[in-house]
């Protein structure tokens, strides 16, 4: 949710109050606004937190499930990879493959709530579907790296230092890509179902041409001399050309 | 409304029907009648799209503070706590009659 007021009161329990207020289904939003306006006038810190936590509970009786949903994925997708790393020997890299779910689902959470990124709320389903997709995606390759990762096999050192904190930008910079594309303030219906559509058209014409020409010419062994006198063209090791 | 208030609802519709020209806002009605904001707002959002309640928002705020979402009695909520008060004095009523019948009887 965008910080619709910016006023002097931004403390912790204000923020709380921030952070739920997206739980509300969209045809009870302005109640949200109208609980932080409340909370904007209220003084003592204990008044003001008991304030928020009634609210949140309020909001909590009947959230919004997409947002719920929205909330409760990033949250249960840091919860299964901090269990699916349990077993990771090496500590560096079981915590850097955290800290990569972390990242990501923190951006995540942020699409809904930093202003830039804040998503249409009416009358748009295209921009929903990129944003939902292209996040589900995006935590399906972290799954992956998670998965492929997380045994400690390998130069863990170099997964640990440079591989996942790689990949964490990487997936990072395209979450940021997909919530910057999704929201109001930057592109509009027409501009994702383009956008959407030309992305397949690519895809498509990619894979024909992967397909119908190979890109990578098969590997053969030529001009090193074999230790048992065969044909270094038919057989053996050697230097791999192209 | 079709279906029977609780008797928290009944207390905001009580205390809103006490002045129903003037606008409140949330916390005040809440202290007025001893609800915290977890009980207080999901009966006003009830009462609303019911249509018994009708809101707004503060038209000039002091400096510093946002507008405050208001709220006060429809002529629908009106007439549904004028109902709740005769059938709560109607039901005020039997209790005493009630307790008169049996006063007379065990003094027989």
């Amino acid at each position: 949710m965008s910080r619709w007021w910016a006023g002097d009161r931004r403390d912790a329990a204000a923020l709380f109050l921030d952070w739920t207020v997206p739980l509300l289904p969209d045809t009870r939003r302005q109640w949200g606004r109208a609980m932080q306006a409340e909370l904007a006038g209220l003084g003592p810190s204990a008044d003001r937190w008991r304030f928020a936590g009634g609210c949140a509970l309020a909001i909590l009786r009947r959230p919004s499930l997409g947002a719920l949903g929205a909330l409760l994925v990033p949250v249960g997708f840091v919860v299964a990879t901090v269990r699916l790393t349990a077993g990771t020997a090496y500590l560096p890299l079981h915590l850097v493959l955290i800290a990569m779910v972390i990242v990501l689902a923190a951006l995540y959470l942020c699409g809904d709530r930093v202003e830039l990124f804040v998503p249409r709320r009416t009358g748009s389903h295209v921009a929903g579907a990129v944003r939902v997709g292209g996040a589900l995606t995006l935590g399906w390759l972290a799954l992956g790296i998670v998965l492929s990762h997380r045994s400690g096999d390998g130069n863990v050192v170099d997964r640990a230092s440079t591989g996942v904190p790689i990949f964490t930008v990487l997936l990072g910079l395209c979450l940021v890509g997909f919530l910057a594309l999704t929201s109001p303030a930057l592109a509009d219906n027409r501009v994702l179902t383009r956008g959407v559509g030309l992305g397949v058209l690519a895809a498509v014409a990619w894979l024909a041409t992967a397909l119908a020409a190979l890109p990578i010419p098969p590997v053969k062994c030529v001009g090193v001399p074999d230790p048992g006198g065969r044909d270094p063209d038919r057989s053996g090791p050697g230097r791999a050309t192209r | 409304m079709g279906r029977r208030l609780s008797p928290q609802s009944s207390g905001v519709l009580d205390a809103l029907a006490d002045d129903p020209i003037t606008w409140r806002y949330g916390y005040e009605l809440g202290q007025q009648v001893g609800l915290r904001a977890g009980t207080l707002y999901p009966i006003l959002m009830r009462l609303s799209e019911g249509g018994l309640l009708e809101d707004s928002w503060e038209s000039d705020p002091p400096a510093g503070r946002p507008p405050r979402h208001l709220y006060r009695l429809t002529a629908l909520g009106q007439q549904a706590a004028a109902e709740l008060g005769s059938a709560s004095s109607d039901a005020a009523t039997h209790s005493v009659r009630g307790i008169q019948g049996l006063a007379t009887r065990s003094a027989s």
